[in-house]
């Protein structure tokens, strides 16, 4: 990982802010938004919540980031989440051992993903094309899977990884710590991550310098739909039941924003996984906050919206140069007329 | 043959062999009746298409199409029904409003560099957010005007109708193609897309 210097810091500034203000407004409409307690062995509290709740996008902005700095983008997701509960589920009432649904589920999560990458790298389809594919199809698999119904069960292994907690966390909060730490080391200790860049920025010249970018970006998908099952599995295990219908219904759109507000360009190269997961935390305080402020529910929509327009526009300031840009934006148009 | 062509020509072709396959099995399907209803009935996605066209030429995306005819949709409804705005009127409020919200994002797109794809998904929220705001409920629409509207129709032979909007499509689409071929705007938007596909 990079070592925290003031630049790194100034560059996160903007979703620091943002995520400060937020919580501060959640606090302003619920006094008792940073209260922590433990009860039964386990941690209670809005902030515990909004971690808890946010784990899935989390864990999707993990596998989103590394696709979209590969100027890549899988829409895909969300389905996939409903394929793997789906198969979770099932597989739970029918009665297979915990570890193999798990890794069924897992497993399904990760061949949909190699889908994406091999019609993306072997078959140059665009990826928002491409995985447009699998986000149609993947729902009309997961009804498949459950015919129909939603199917719900009584598992409590399964259960566990939706409301468990060890050690006083909640295990969605785990799961997503473990999976973060464990894909900044590999893509920031490995060259991996400068391998990601480097396709992103510009995939012939790397495939010029000797990198095997058809097979980095199968893995790259891969991955991704490796995360989508597992927030699939932590989601289904949450309400003890797949549906297929609405299982990671628009949680692509959710992950994708999480990168953006992490910072990560949308037309590839430069990437950060943690600023992804402070994205997709940042999203949650705001989707928690809406509903605990007792807002009507009309403006949920509006007022995510107007927030999501403020941070982009904060990060577009920035990045353009500040207070700086503007002046000479003025003293340009001022001197060519226009 | 112009190998520029060659994707239109497959869904062409596409399309060809699944209405075939429809006419082999429901010989009705090949009637006037049937295609004047598929012009009417996917008129609405046939005008947006040519809005959105014109946006992924310049080598963008718009996100927003759907909460924003979702959005015209329950505008006209408030305006008709509950404020008793006349037909016409309510169009044009409805397309200025439209039109400006598309025209906020270009600009935000365009001058603060922001991706299109997140721009117009925040229209997106946006646009559905101020439906709910709107109205809650849902209000019918009849107006004298509508039925106009709707009995507005050439009688093909066979029994089809070739309704008004389905000859709006029709009408959008020409224009869309002079635009797009045919004006300096047109040749625009290509440049742009081009520039905008070289550069990234």
């Amino acid at each position: 990982m990079k070592r925290l210097n003031t630049a790194s810091l100034t560059k996160a500034l903007p979703q620091l802010l943002s995520l400060l203000i937020i919580l501060f407004l959640n606090y302003l409409a619920f006094p008792g938004f940073f209260e922590i307690r433990l009860q039964d062995g386990r941690l209670f509290g809005s902030l515990i919540d909004v971690l808890n709740r946010g784990a899935p996008v989390i864990i999707l902005a993990i596998g989103m980031t590394a696709v979209i700095a590969s100027r890549g983008v899988d829409l895909s997701v969300g389905a996939v989440m409903a394929v793997s509960g789906a198969l979770a589920a099932t597989m739970t009432v029918s009665g297979y051992p915990l570890p193999i649904v798990i890794l069924t589920a897992l497993g399904a999560g990760l061949v949909c993903g190699l889908w994406n990458g091999l019609l993306v790298a072997y078959f140059d389809l665009q990826p928002i094309v491409a995985t447009l594919i699998l986000m149609v199809a993947g729902r009309g698999v997961a009804q498949l899977i459950t015919e129909g119904s939603i199917v719900t069960f009584n598992e409590p292994g399964l259960i566990y990884f939706g409301t468990g907690s060890f050690a006083g966390i909640p295990m969605p909060i785990l799961i997503a710590a473990l999976l973060l730490v464990a894909a900044i080391a590999v893509v920031r200790r490995t060259a991996l991550g400068l391998l990601i860049e480097s396709i992103g920025v510009n995939r012939s010249a790397s495939s010029y310098a000797g990198l095997n970018s058809k097979m980095l970006l199968l893995v790259i998908y891969g991955f991704c739909g490796f995360c989508a099952a597992l927030a699939g599995i932590i989601i289904a295990a949450d309400i003890r039941g797949a549906d297929a219908n609405n299982a990671g219904l628009w949680l692509e759109l959710d992950a994708i924003l999480a990168v953006v507000i992490g910072g990560t360009s949308l037309f590839g190269g430069r990437f950060s996984i943690l600023m992804s997961a402070l994205g997709a935390i940042i999203i949650q305080a705001m989707n928690t906050g809406i509903l605990l402020s007792g807002f009507p529910p009309e403006y949920n929509l509006i007022l995510k919206a107007l927030v999501i327009i403020v941070i982009l526009l904060a990060q577009s300031f920035t990045s353009l140069g500040g207070w700086a840009f503007l002046k000479a934006e003025f003293r340009s148009k001022g001197t060519n007329g226009q | 043959m112009n190998t520029r062509l060659l994707p239109l020509y497959a869904t062409l072709l596409i399309c060809i062999i699944a209405y075939a396959a429809c006419v082999l099995q429901f010989p009705t399907m090949f009637s006037t009746r049937v295609a004047g209803n598929l012009l009417t009935d996917n008129a609405f996605l046939g005008i947006a298409a040519v809005g959105m066209t014109f946006v992924i030429l310049s080598g963008g995306i718009d996100l927003s199409v759907g909460s924003v005819i979702a959005f015209t949709g329950v505008l006209l409804a408030v305006l008709i029904t509950r404020y008793g705005v006349h037909p016409l009127a309510a169009f044009a409020i409805a397309l200025l409003i439209t039109t400006t919200f598309g025209a906020s994002m270009g600009a935000i797109i365009h001058y603060l560099e922001v991706p299109a794809f997140i721009v117009t998904l925040a229209g997106m929220f946006l646009a559905r957010g101020m439906c709910f705001v709107m109205t809650t409920d849902s209000i019918p629409i009849d107006h004298a005007f509508y039925t106009t509207l709707q009995n507005l129709f050439y009688r093909l032979p066979g029994g089809g109708r070739l309704t008004f909007i389905g000859c709006l499509m029709v009408l959008v689409f020409v224009v869309g193609i002079i635009v797009a071929h045919f004006s300096k705007f047109g040749s625009y938007i290509y440049a742009v897309g081009e520039t905008a596909h070289r550069l990234n």
